[in-house]
Order: structure tokens, then sequence, then C-alpha cells
């Protein structure tokens, strides 16, 4: 996947931090990667969201300042300052929650975080995925 | 500015099951002097462009890497842009359509015997035939001994393959070419006979006799189209539109208007499906082999689910898992000791499940979940985790369930710890595949979009041969149904000419 020519990274600044903390919660695993892992985890991200349009940006990082602000409500800081347990209470807050959008857009921050690990090669042989060699 | 204009006497848009079809059916008039031209938005894949990688395969394929969301965003839609269209990423298993559901459509004409030699001609050349039991791996094994022990009726899937190496990564494309869909039989066959396959090529628009496309820049490496990047324009006797269920109607919605026919782009249905899992206490072997060799339909009727083998990637369970964190992280860990299953809903063809175009004329997908939907896709989930645990499964990932998990200890109580009230749309991730309707066959243009034979409904010399026209859901895999329409298509074609 390449980053499409012309467009800027949507994963910037303090939505970058923003998005390592909520990827660090999403899938716990993604606080084992090495920094190159994680980098390549980011660009993955940034590459998959530069193929989408300007309103889609928009909306994710709307979702973004959501979490915060949802999190001000819960532990007076931001989402990455917040305890453990208070991380996993924002986030199933949005998970279940009555109102379809937030459980809607829970689910597009969770699936990119899942993405940003799950689709790399590195993680075959540390869960146990394994393909059948072959060359064509 | 158009910078050339093409003749020729038939122009098939879309080269998936319905359109490579078309086009091999029609390649005998090349040598009576026809021009065919098969117009292909995607580009020509060989094998060695497959990488077998997760990601960049679904990036290759698919529209929106396979996560085409409708405009409710609680439903995932997969289709594939590449010559062989989706029958690029199918996993090759071919049924008929059941007779009770040809009586259902009640589509004047069209009736299993006329299908049945359609049928036998595509089984014999896609060399569709049953995985001996030594290609069966254990995810397809237990699924069968779950189903014994419980006394359900579980059937093999006939699959279309040749050569078939068992390297399980089917829905992204076949590394070995061993996959028998239309790249691969159909349009090498119409080639050889005098039709020309267009490559990057994507139709904007059509008209009276003439189809209005631009050529785009090759992508992924592949060969670049035949024609210069740019506009163009051909005419044509005759155009056959088989863009598959979102794009046909899109097309025709851009030509003639969004509301030249009431049932337009209307009753869409897709099968929306629940990916399930279960760990096994040992390890299994579930990577190696062809990944979708069962199925139970006894359930079809009844709870208005379909239940089939499958075994995806990393990325894709992981999605498909409901849920976050820990629970996530600690069941994937453990892939090769994981079964899976497809639980796919019948959906019902209602009027408001529709495509429509945005303003630049790219299509969307209207889709509301009918309630038996849901029903269905819980029956799914609880029959499933039936299945997984007869088959010795420990613990089974329920959406749906009041935990992450079931436990074999409570494999008693699937039935009341599957409940509706924790089955929320957004929550859990539901895709679909079999995307079908929106160009509708009947008799009557106000509630159909072509005739029982194809062809467009107050428009003359245009025909639509894909999954578009099917009046409601085909209730199994419905590829060779596509191809057994384009077949009928095909043949009103020849004799709308003679």
């Amino acid at each position: 996947m390449e980053t499409q020519p012309g467009r800027p990274l949507v994963l910037t600044g303090l939505f970058e931090v923003q998005f390592i903390a909520l990827q660090n919660s999403l899938v716990p695993r993604s606080k084992t990667l090495t920094p190159e892992q994680k980098q390549i985890s980011l660009n993955i991200i940034n590459e998959f969201l530069s193929e989408k349009s300007k309103f889609d940006h928009f909306r994710f990082k709307l979702f973004l300042i959501l979490i915060d602000l949802y999190s001000f409500g819960v532990g007076l800081s931001p989402f990455r300052l917040l305890s453990e347990a208070k991380k996993q209470a924002v986030l199933n807050h949005f998970f279940s929650s009555p109102i379809g959008l937030f459980r809607k857009g829970f689910w597009g921050v969770n699936t990119l975080a899942k993405m940003s690990v799950y689709s790399q090669n590195f993680i075959y042989k540390e869960i146990n995925y394994e393909r059948k060699p072959f060359t064509s | 500015m158009t910078k050339d204009l093409h003749n020729y006497d038939i122009i098939i848009i879309g080269s998936g099951a319905g359109g490579g079809t078309v086009a091999k059916e029609l390649a005998s008039l090349c040598s009576k002097g026809a021009k065919i031209a098969l117009l292909e938005w995607g580009g020509l894949f060989d094998k060695k462009d497959n990488t077998r990688q997760e990601l960049e395969m679904a990036g290759k394929y698919y529209f929106d890497h396979g996560g085409f969301l409708t405009q409710q965003q609680d439903l995932t839609l997969g289709f594939a842009k590449a010559v062989g269209g989706s029958s690029k990423v199918f996993t090759g298993t071919s049924l008929k359509l059941p007779d009770e559901v040809v009586k259902k459509w009640n589509v004047p004409d069209l009736t299993s015997i006329d299908l049945a030699p359609r049928y036998e001609k595509y089984f014999l050349e896609n060399n569709v035939h049953f995985k001996s039991r030594d290609e069966l791996n254990e995810n397809e094994t237990l699924f069968e001994q779950g189903c014994k022990s419980l006394g359900w009726d579980c059937q093999q899937f006939p699959i279309a393959t040749k050569d078939c190496v068992g390297l399980g990564t089917c829905n992204l494309g076949c590394a070995a070419s061993a996959k028998q869909g239309t790249a691969e039989v159909q349009i090498p066959k119409a080639q050889s006979l005098g039709v020309e396959l267009i490559t990057f090529c994507r139709v904007d628009k059509i008209r009276e006799n003439e189809v209005y496309a631009t050529i785009v820049p090759a992508e992924h490496g592949l060969a670049q189209s035949k024609l210069p990047v740019g506009k163009h324009k051909f005419r044509a006797k005759k155009i056959v539109i088989s863009a598959g269920a979102i794009h046909s109607p899109a097309l025709l919605m851009r030509s003639f208007g969004s509301d030249f026919l009431p049932a337009i782009g209307r009753y869409f249905t897709c099968h929306p499906a629940l990916m399930l899992a279960a760990k096994h206490p040992r390890k299994i072997n579930n990577l190696i082999g062809h990944p979708k060799s069962f199925f139970v339909d006894a359930f079809v009727p009844s709870h208005h689910v379909l239940l089939e083998t499958c075994m995806y990637f990393p990325f894709t369970l992981a999605k498909n898992l409901s849920g976050f964190g820990q629970d996530i992280d600690n069941f994937i860990r453990d892939f090769n000791r994981l079964q899976m299953i497809l639980a796919l809903a019948i959906d019902p063809a209602e009027r408001h499940n529709h495509i429509g175009i945005k303003r630049d004329g790219s299509p969307y997908v209207s889709y509301q979940f009918h309630e038996n939907t849901i029903q269905g896709l819980l029956a799914g989930v609880r029959k499933s985790a039936e299945i997984f645990f007869a088959a010795g499964a420990d613990s089974v990932h329920a959406p749906g369930a009041d935990s992450f998990l079931i436990e074999k200890r409570d494999k008693e109580n699937i039935a009341t710890m599957v409940k509706r009230k924790n089955f929320k749309l957004g929550k859990v991730s539901i895709a679909a595949a079999h995307l079908m309707g929106g160009c509708r066959m009947g008799e009557d243009a106000r509630t159909s979009v072509v005739d029982p034979w194809g062809r467009l409904h107050k428009q003359k010399d245009v025909y639509v041969a894909d999954a578009s026209i099917f009046p409601a859901a085909a209730e199994i895999n419905p590829i060779m149904t596509i191809m057994a329409l384009a077949d009928r298509v095909a043949e009103t074609i020849k004799k709308d000419i003679l």
C-alpha cells in the first residue's frame, strides 16, 4: 500500500499521540512492538486513510476528539493520561453505546487499530499462523 | 475531449462471472465477422502478482480493501475489480439454485429445467468437483463431525478448482491459478475466438448504442490497457452490462437517470454474514487445504441462515471478533487451534434496500437490516456454537453473548446466553460478498429492470447479465447461477441479432 501522493498525513501531532494511546488499549500487543514495527503500524494507517476522502478524515479526527471529551468527563484528563481502568471504561462506553453513531465510530477506530498490528507479517509466528510455503 | 471512437457489434461491460460468461458464449460470432469487446475497469492479474499478503492483496483486488461501507455504516461489502471480477476472489464453491428458490423468484420462463443444462455446462468447463477426503483439513472435518454428532445434514461443496495445492488463501486470489473463474476459463476461450479484452477501462455512462469510457492508468504494476489513457467513445449494436450488483445499477442511473425505471437500484440483497471462531484444546490443521468444503442449509427455511466452513487471515479474524483489548489478543495468539464457521443470513428483497448514486456519480448502498435477518444471524451464532462444542472446542466467541467467550461448561445454555439485546448493529462486524439485485428480472417495468431474458426495459439494445438481475437472494452461493443466467442472456442476444 502506497500513500497517495500529495495527500497530507492524517495521523500527525496530537492525533498521532491519541491514536497510539488508543492502539495500546485496543490491541495491547502493540505495546510490545519495536520502534520500527510501531512506525510501520502508523504508516499502515496513514496509507489506508490517504485513499479516503477529506470528509472521512474529518470524521475520524472528530471521533478521536469525542473520545478525549468523554475522557475529560470520566477522569478530567485526555484519554492517553487516564488510568488503565478508566481507559477501559471509556472504550466500553463507546463499544456498547446506546447511540448507534458512537458504536459505529468506535468500530472504525477499533478496526484501524487491529489492522495496524494484525496485518503485519512479523505477528504470524507470534500467533502461530503459518501459511503453506509456495512459489509460483 | 473524446480521444477515439471505436466501433463494435457487441460491447460487454465487466468481466466477472456474468460478463466473462457472456463473452465466451458470444465469441463464436467473431468467426462470422462480429467485433466484440470486453471492457474491464480492473487489470489482468497473473499468479506471480499474488504475494498472499493479506492487506496488500485486499488492496489490489477489492474495492475499498474489501470494506465498502453502506450508508448506515453497519455492514461492509466485498467485491472485486479485476479481469474475472469477484470470481478471482471467491472460494470456488459451485452450487445450483435450489428448486424452491427458482419457484420463489417466480420469473416467467425461468425454470429449473431451463437452468439445468446451463449449470452442467459450467460445472464441466470450470472443473467443478468434490475434493477427496485426503484434501480436507481439520477445520473442515471438525465441522462435518460436529454436524454429524448433532444429527444435522452436512453437505460437501462442489469446488471449481484445477490442480489446487491447498494454499488456503482463496479470498486473496489464487497464487497457483488453480481457481477456475472466468479469468482462467471463459475469458481466455473468448479471446482465442476473437473477443478483445480492454483492461483499465472504466465505463462512465452509456447512451443508445454508445459507451463512454475512460482508460485509466494501470495499477499495482500490472500491464497497461491496450488503449491510451483518456476518454474514449465506443459504438455498439448491443451493449451488455455485467458490472456487478453495485456498479450495474449505478451505471444505468448515471446514463438514464435515477428514476428512469421505478425499480432501478432497488431490492438489493447480500446474505449478510458473521465470521465465527472457536478454540480447541489442541493444535488443528486449519491453514493448509481448501478453506470452504462443507455447508449446512437445513436451517434456511426455518431460521433464514446458511452455515459454511471458512478460514480467514489474522487481520480479517481480528476485525470480525466483536470486542477489543486483551480478550482479542488472547484468542488470536493460538491461531493454530482455531476453527471457523461463516453464518450467512438469508435476507429478504425489500424495496428500500437500494443502490443509488452520489453527486459525483459514484455508487452508495443503503441497507437496513430486517429483524428476520438479525434473527437469522443470531440463529447462526447459536447453531455454530453447537457445532463447535460438538466438534470438541473448549471455548467459542459468540457475538451477542453476555461475555466474549462461551466456555464448554456453559454449552447447554447457548440459547439463553446469546441474546438479541446484546446484538447491536455497529457493535458486531457484519460483512457480505454475495451482492445481488438492483436490476431485478421481471415482466413488469414498474417492478423490474430487465425482462426474464436480461433485456433492459424501455431501452433497446441494452442487456444486463450479472447478479444484479436476481429478483431476490439466491439462498446459496451465487456464482454458478450468475453464469447460468448470463448464458440465457447471451442466448437472447444471439436471437435478437439474427
